[in-house]
């Protein structure tokens, strides 16, 4: 569109331009004066307009050469309007005849040109237009003096002649310094807008003609002359429309770019601070003066479910806060009035679905110049989920509060050796009645001397490797000096800041001296045990001897005179002999019953199968007897006491034997393996047990049946369980009135062969 | 059998303080057929004196076997094997440990000391009898025993 319209302006100033010069043409036809004074006028009204749009705009120019060439060229429109007056026939300086105005017109031209030389020279320096105009005036008054007082001035035309050589070079002097000044303006070309550029090359180039030119008239209205003059004004009317364009056009283009920039930072200003304001997880709302909402940002949205447009003009204590804090509120408010800010308020805000949310807010004022509210700012952050996690934290401390002081067991502190906290429990413990009567102590000294060393190396290991001591028995020594035995273990903990040790102590009196009734009564027991053991051997032992001798003689007595005597005697002494027999077997048996514990070997591998085949050798006679069948599984080796293995297997062998129906007893021995241990069955097809007696059987001199029914005296299953209970096991019987036994037993199988 | 045998009793010497198991001695040796000569000292000291002709024993006949009690008064019967094994005089006299110590350790002092044999008294009288017979038979039949002095 630019270009459309400067098209136009050019045919435009084209048209114009030739309808000035036709009209000029023909002015010369008649008055070669007239014509050349209007042709000057018109350059130096030109001039005139350059100087005044420069002048005018010379804050705003920015373009420092042109602002240069502009007031350089009132100078020079200066000097031609006195060549003007003083040329040949205008009447003005009589006196100095055809010379001046060529003189005045060098003056002119060198100005001229060496403004547009030095001008490129400040396009990135600083242009002080006083001292320009400053020197400008100066020079141009050594000038005039020099041309009209001193009249030293070089003369540049003798009458009749032409122009002098002096001339002639001057004006080739000042085209090659056009040129420079040209070669120079192109080499600053970035300085300029194409278009003023454009302008005011082609004015240069145009006055490069326009002095080439005017060096070829000889007379004075020559044809060159005109062309010269001619060319003069086009290269002003160019330079003019290059001020014009950079000085008004340009800046009011330009202008209104700025405007307009203006205009789009401030819009994108806008949005960025809209763009933070909605991005921020803040909370901000901008009120005006009285209290009603301007700016809701989208955090704000979300959290109270209410659109900027819902509340944009209504009343922020309406909205959003809670009845009982309007006046809190509101006081805020009126401090913001006054000339304060509030911040870190907890608040309530009240969301469109009625719920609340819990608000750390901010209020700040934003004023005018006078310092009245002009917005107030509320900014705020949520933390209502802050509060809740807050909340639970106290709850979840005062839960663990609770179970330090209500713990039974002492939980204390110390740091550097120091106690910085002791429990409810272990205050008491230690014999306090507050725990400040033992802050501050050295926990040593709540130790018992003979402990402190062990106490102290725990205390140096546990800060050092950072892992717990293991829990161990210690002493405490309580205020009141009284000494009391604790189990207690230790974990290093971060204590405010610091490193200390949490301890962990229970008062083990009352458990030590359990402990110590435990192990005295055990001890008790086993040595009462012990006695009886010893008893029961020591008597039968001694009883062998007196024994020995009742029965010898008895014997010896019914031996020499049974049948002898009276038949009474023969009774008599008939029992005399049966009691002694059976007190001989029960003082044997009794002696063998407190051996298996006395005389008890130690263990070894037993090969059960060996000794069940040895056992059942040395019943041989007894088997064969009683026409018996013996079965029996593969035994496997036990650890075990084989002496006494072996009396087991021959009293249950024995019983199996004794205890017979008519049939032909049958036994069978099996074994197998259950839950680590062996179980031994020992089943026969005899009497059998009924299970009501099934305890009493293994009772020391239990007897179910009568000495006439079957002989012994009832010990043999006592020596049997005595001897599987040594070995660690247990044995009982299975059985059914008539209809055989079987005796079951376990021994333990720390095995050797699996 | 030897002709000393049958014309001289063997002098046996038992040394024994209880007078029940000296009685039953007696009845088996009567049993036993041989004719011997049983003398009965109570205690060690007794025994020894016995042995030595000492004391009230200036007369004593030397035994030809020596059936000797471990658990005697005074002086214990393995004090008096001791002594009598280690006398040059009477070493030579077979001692017959009869005991009713069945002790391991019992046995083992005993064979130390040089006992000839050892027996723990039976319990049932019969078994008495019989090892007081065999005892006889053995040591003055079987057995060659020593010249005497």
């Amino acid at each position: 569109m630019q270009d459309a319209s400067s098209k136009t302006d050019i045919y435009r100033n084209i048209a114009f331009g030739v309808a000035t010069f036709a009209a000029l043409y023909i002015v010369r036809m008649d008055n070669y004066l007239l014509f050349h004074s209007i042709a000057e006028l018109f350059s130096i009204a030109v001039v005139g307009g350059m100087f005044a749009v420069t002048w005018a705009s010379r804050h705003v120019l920015r373009n420092n050469y042109l602002l240069l060439v502009g007031v350089s060229y009132l100078f020079v429109g200066g000097f031609d309007l006195l060549h003007t007056l003083g040329y040949q026939g205008m009447g003005v300086f009589p006196q100095y005849g055809p010379n001046l105005s060529p003189q005045l017109w060098l003056c002119a031209r060198s100005i001229e040109s060496c403004s547009l030389l030095m001008a490129p020279f400040f396009l990135k320096r600083r242009l002080r237009i006083e001292i320009l105009l400053l020197v400008l005036t100066a020079l141009s008054a050594v000038l005039l003096a020099s041309i009209f007082y001193w009249k030293n001035f070089p003369v540049c035309f003798v009458e009749g002649v032409g122009l002098t050589r002096f001339k002639v070079i001057s004006e080739y002097v000042i085209c090659a310094v056009l040129v420079v000044a040209l070669l120079l303006l192109l080499k600053h070309r970035d300085s300029f807008d194409k278009r003023v550029l454009k302008l005011v090359a082609l004015s240069i180039i145009v006055t490069i003609g326009q002095e080439l030119v005017l060096t070829l008239y000889v007379q004075m209205y020559d044809f060159y002359n005109l062309i010269g003059h001619y060319l003069k004004i086009v290269s002003f009317v160019l330079l003019y429309q290059a001020i014009v364009e950079t000085g008004v056009t340009k800046p009011l283009v330009l202008l209104s770019k700025e405007l307009r920039d203006k205009q789009d930072r401030l819009e994108m200003e806008r949005n960025f601070v809209s763009t933070v304001l909605d991005t921020t997880g803040a909370l901000v709302t901008v009120l005006d003066p009285a209290g009603r909402v301007v700016r809701f940002n989208r955090s704000c949205e979300e959290v109270t479910g209410y659109s900027l447009e819902e509340v944009r003009d209504r009343y922020f204590e309406d909205l959003f806060l809670v009845p009982e804090q309007v006046y809190e509120i509101k006081a805020v408010f009126s401090e913001l009035e006054s000339g304060g800010s509030v911040h870190d308020r907890e608040y309530y805000w009240l969301k469109k679905n009625g719920g609340l949310r819990s608000i750390s807010g901010s209020f700040t004022a934003i004023r005018d110049n006078e310092g009245h509210v002009q917005n107030i700012i509320c900014a705020g952050v949520d933390i209502t989920k802050r509060k809740l996690v807050e909340q639970k934290l106290q709850e979840s401390e005062q839960r663990y509060r609770k179970l330090v002081e209500f713990l039974p067991k002492m939980i204390g502190v110390h740091v550097n050796q120091r106690w910085v906290f002791i429990n409810p429990a272990g205050v008491k413990l230690l014999g306090a009645k507050h725990e400040r009567d033992l802050l501050g102590k050295d926990v040593l000294e709540i130790i018992s001397p003979e402990y402190r060393e062990i106490a102290r190396s725990r205390i140096e290991q546990a800060e050092n490797n950072g892992l717990p001591t293991p829990e161990i028995q210690q002493k405490f020594i309580r205020l009141d000096g009284g000494k009391v035995d604790v189990s207690i273990s230790g974990i290093p903990i971060n204590y405010q800041g610091e490193s200390g040790i949490f301890v962990f102590a229970e008062d083990i009196s009352a458990r030590k001296k359990a402990e110590e009734e435990l192990r005295r009564s055990h001890d008790e027991l086993e040595r009462s045990n012990a006695e009886l053991e010893q008893f029961a051997y020591v008597a039968s032992h001694d009883l062998q001897e007196p024994l020995r001798m009742v029965s010898s003689y008895v014997g010896l007595i019914e031996r020499r005179y049974k049948g002898k005597l009276d038949p009474d005697a023969d009774d008599f002494i008939g029992y005399a002999v049966d009691g002694a027999k059976r007190m001989k077997m029960l003082i044997n048996d009794l002696l063998q019953y407190s051996r298996v514990g006395t005389h008890g070997k130690m263990f070894g591998p037993v090969d059960c199968e060996k000794l069940l085949l040895e056992v059942l050798e040395h019943l041989q006679l007894l088997i064969e007897d009683n026409e018996a069948t013996i079965t029996h599984d593969r035994l496997p080796t036990v650890i075990g006491d084989d002496v006494q293995l072996a009396r087991l297997f021959q009293n249950l062998i024995n019983n199996a034997l004794k205890f017979r129906k008519d049939d032909p007893p049958s036994i069978h021995i099996s074994v197998k393996p259950n839950n680590g241990n062996w179980l031994f069955s020992f089943q026969d097809n005899g009497i059998g047990v009924s299970p009501k007696f099934a305890d009493r059987i293994f009772e020391i001199f239990q007897r179910l049946h009568g000495s006439e029914e079957y002989p012994g005296t009832g010990i043999g299953l006592a020596i049997c369980k005595k001897i599987v209970e040594r070995h660690g096991g247990r044995i009982w019987v299975q059985s059914e009135q008539g209809n055989g036994a079987t005796f079951i037993f376990i021994i333990p199988r720390q095995d050797s062969d699996s | 059998m030897d002709a000393k045998c049958i014309l001289k009793p063997i002098e046996i010497l038992l040394i024994e303080d209880n007078p029940g198991d000296v009685r039953l001695t007696e009845e088996g040796l009567k049993e036993g057929k041989i004719l011997n000569n049983l003398n009965v000292v109570s205690n060690g000291v007794e025994a020894l004196a016995f042995l030595r002709r000492e004391g009230e024993h200036t007369n004593a006949p030397r035994p030809e076997l020596i059936l000797l009690d471990l658990n005697l008064p005074r002086k214990d019967g393995r004090e008096v094997l001791a002594e009598i094994k280690n006398d040059d005089n009477l070493k030579r006299i077979p001692v017959v440990i009869l005991t009713s110590s069945e002790a391991e350790q019992d046995i083992i002092k005993s064979y130390n000391l040089h006992a000839n044999c050892y027996i723990t008294k039976p319990l049932e009288l019969d078994q008495f009898i019989s090892v007081v017979k065999n005892i006889e038979q053995f040591w003055l039949t079987v057995v060659k025993l020593p010249p005497g002095d």
